[in-house]
């Protein structure tokens, strides 16, 4: 069994023109110690779909489908019970390491008080635990860091801090959301390395949400491209990342600054611009911006089957091998 | 006279309970106009700190910051002299940085001046500089994604046609393509409307393409800086080479890129001798006990390092 298996996930969130669709029929699963790579556009509902999972919404937004955590579904679960879970068997490392930190309270209070509600441990040992945590994402003197304030770290520093929390009561599933964006690359190598740890030695289930393709390359095993509240291409990180198949994947990784190209080229951005939420084109999402659109990509919105090796939503499907 | 230039920077920052942090140990820096200066290095090691200097939001303890070879000195934000409107910071984190209550438009509109038609139609201009609809200018922080809230912040910094912009960790949470249009969108910043840009970003592959030069910090100083390209091809300091060797090939292979070993210094008690000392695999005795300071190396290379002239460079 899966530990999270999500399925036909839609989400719609109130505006002041009217509800408006921002994750369309996502579907995924991520087993016990496996790592699901999630990728794709900016603003493409890939923190939404994930906050909808924890009951975590504006007021007045709508959720359709089911998202199975160990079998229960997570969407229509009471909130107490989901409250029980989210932060214990469940964790989430958000986007913006501000939401995860409360400004008024000291490190190690908030990191504390966390590991003695979900974990029942005394003051002692929640104090080593706490010192464990932040010595794990190497956070120097952490002893000193637990009398200080989020505003006291740099911004990398509370990133690493708010993965300390989300590790504090050994979570069954993290949703890591952009977990290293704010991290030099040799302090994220070290915060990879210790997610692939736990992995490995406590089956650890990561949801790891990042535009950077190459912490994708390094850790994920499956990978899922998210594009306009859909997901367009999912299989293996190999297979998806070395001959995508979606021209959106294909062109995400074309845009990427190659070591070889001279400097006075310009990158290759995807020409046109982003569709805006509540503002889709017909058919694909991606027709407007696609070299490879005919005809039926203006009229019908592919679905994401089974092609081969992967799954992919594009019935032209111009980079098949 | 450069547009911006630090020399010998020094900003402490209280402890609770006393004693004071060093988060930037005497590090100097020149922008040109037209110029891309690249700053990286490890997270924590001052990069922000040393942009707050750069614009006088924090105080220097020593040394000193210039802007088009006025001093700038920390001052309230109300109280923000006229001729620093052309030096324009975007913050780390767009989401502290913008106002919640107001609309995207009205905060890019900020720096304007002019009619409130004039006024619209510049702001629709800037959105679409920075790859945003024009219609999301009536629309609130909130409602945005991480990467669209970070163009917002960089519109509005262009907005009051800056001559140097300080740009903190502005790739973030964007994608792959939207990164390659802000990377072109600064490339073009410099070369046609001769901004000079310090660029700090942790996505060294960015650095690499579009910074003419680079600096590369470690805990509170400069380990190196140097025209780009042959600081990439053979980096002068190891903690520079350690750096260029943790950045993560996107090649679909799976393979774990190194982190560095050792503990993580604190800035409040750094290591005597080379800063860099307890995690260098080079490390000999003269570096445990006497700190080398940046020395210049042929092609307007420097570094700090006592093996760097041995290296063979230039
Ligand atoms: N509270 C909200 N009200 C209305 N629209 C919202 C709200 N929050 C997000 N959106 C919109 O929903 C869409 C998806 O946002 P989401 O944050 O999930 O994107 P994302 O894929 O995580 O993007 P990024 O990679 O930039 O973080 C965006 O177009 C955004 O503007
Ligand atoms: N307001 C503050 N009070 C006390 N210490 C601070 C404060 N702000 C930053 N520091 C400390 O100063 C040092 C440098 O922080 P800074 O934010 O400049 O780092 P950075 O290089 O920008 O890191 P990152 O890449 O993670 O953003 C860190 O050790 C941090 O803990
Ligand atoms: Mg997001
Ligand atoms: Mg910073």
């Amino acid at each position: 069994m899966s530990v999270l298996e999500v399925d036909s996930l839609r989400v719609q969130l109130p505006t002041p023109s009217g509800d408006v669709t921002i994750v369309d029929g996502v579907d995924y699963a991520v087993e016990a110690g496996e790592v699901l790579g999630v990728a794709g556009e900016s603003g493409s509902g890939k923190t939404i779909s994930m906050l909808a999972l924890l009951g975590l919404l504006p007021e007045r937004s709508t959720v359709h489908g089911t998202a199975r955590f160990e079998g229960r579904d997570l969407i229509t679960m009471p909130r107490r019970e989901l409250r029980d879970i989210a932060g214990r068997d469940l964790a989430m490392v958000f986007q913006d390491p501000f939401t995860s930190l409360h400004p008024m309270l000291s490190v190690g209070k908030q990191l504390t008080e966390h590991v003695r509600r979900h974990l029942h441990l005394d003051r002692a040992a929640s104090q080593r635990r706490a010192v464990e945590l932040l010595e794990d994402v190497r956070i120097p003197d952490p002893e000193a860091a637990l009398r200080a304030f989020p505003h006291h770290f740099s911004g990398g520093m509370r990133q690493r801090i708010a993965i300390a929390i989300a590790l504090a009561c050994r979570p069954k599933l993290l949703i890591a959301d952009e977990p290293t964006t704010a991290l030099d690359v040799t302090v994220q190598a070290g915060i990879l390395r210790l997610l692939d740890r736990l992995r490995r030695e406590h089956e650890l289930a990561v949801i790891l949400i990042t535009h950077d393709l190459g912490v994708l390359s390094s850790i994920a095993d499956r990978v899922s491209i998210f594009y306009a509240g859909r997901v367009v291409e999912s299989g293996a990180r190999d297979a998806v990342l070395t001959h995508p198949r979606h021209p959106y994947t294909h062109a995400l990784l074309d845009a990427l600054p190659h070591p070889e190209v001279s400097k006075e080229r310009p990158l290759v951005a995807i020409g046109g611009a982003p569709p805006a939420p509540g503002r889709l084109p017909t058919g694909c999402a991606f027709n407007p911006r696609c070299a490879h659109a005919v005809e039926t990509c203006r009229l019908e919105v592919p679905q994401l089957v089974v092609a081969g090796d992967r799954r992919l939503a594009c019935p032209v499907d111009p980079f098949r091998a | 006279m450069s547009a911006l230039e630090l020399r010998d920077v020094v900003v402490d920052y209280d402890r609770r309970g006393g004693g004071s942090v060093r988060a930037v140990a005497g590090a100097s820096l020149v922008v040109e106009r037209g110029r891309i200066v690249g700053l990286v290095g490890e997270s924590g090691c001052g990069k922000s700190t040393l942009a707050r200097a750069a614009v006088g939001l924090v105080p220097v303890a020593e040394g000193s910051v210039e802007f088009e070879g006025t001093a700038v000195t920390p001052l309230s934000r109300r109280a923000r002299p006229e001729h620093l409107v052309r030096l324009q910071l975007v913050f780390q984190n767009p989401y502290s940085s913008l106002n919640p209550r107001r609309t995207a438009g009205s905060q890019i509109a900020d720096g304007l001046k002019g009619t409130r038609a004039a006024r619209a139609v510049r702001v629709r201009e800037l959105c679409e500089v920075v790859g945003l609809p024009g219609t999301v200018t009536s629309r609130y922080p909130h409602e945005f994604s991480g990467g669209q809230r970070q163009r917002i912040a960089i519109a509005r910094a262009l907005a009051s046609s800056p001559s140097v912009i300080v740009l903190d960790e502005p790739l973030a949470s964007l994608d792959a393509s939207a990164q390659a249009q802000l990377a072109n969108l600064l490339a073009n910043l410099a070369r046609d409307l001769e901004v000079g840009l310090l660029l700090i970003s942790h996505d060294l592959a960015i650095v690499r393409h579009v910074a003419d030069e680079v600096s590369v910090m470690y805990l509170g100083k400069m380990a190196e800086t140097g025209p780009t390209l042959p600081l990439w091809t053979k980096p002068a300091h190891p903690y520079s080479e350690a750096l260029i060797a943790a950045v993560p090939r996107p090649d679909g292979a799976g393979f774990l890129p190194e982190s560095l070993p050792g503990e993580v210094p604190d800035p409040a008690h750094p290591p005597a001798g080379c800063r860099f000392h307890p995690r260098c695999p080079y490390v000999f005795e003269r570096c445990r006990v006497e700190e080398p300071r940046l020395e210049p190396l042929p092609n307007d290379r420097f570094a700090a390092c006592w093996l760097a002239g041995s290296k063979g460079l230039g």
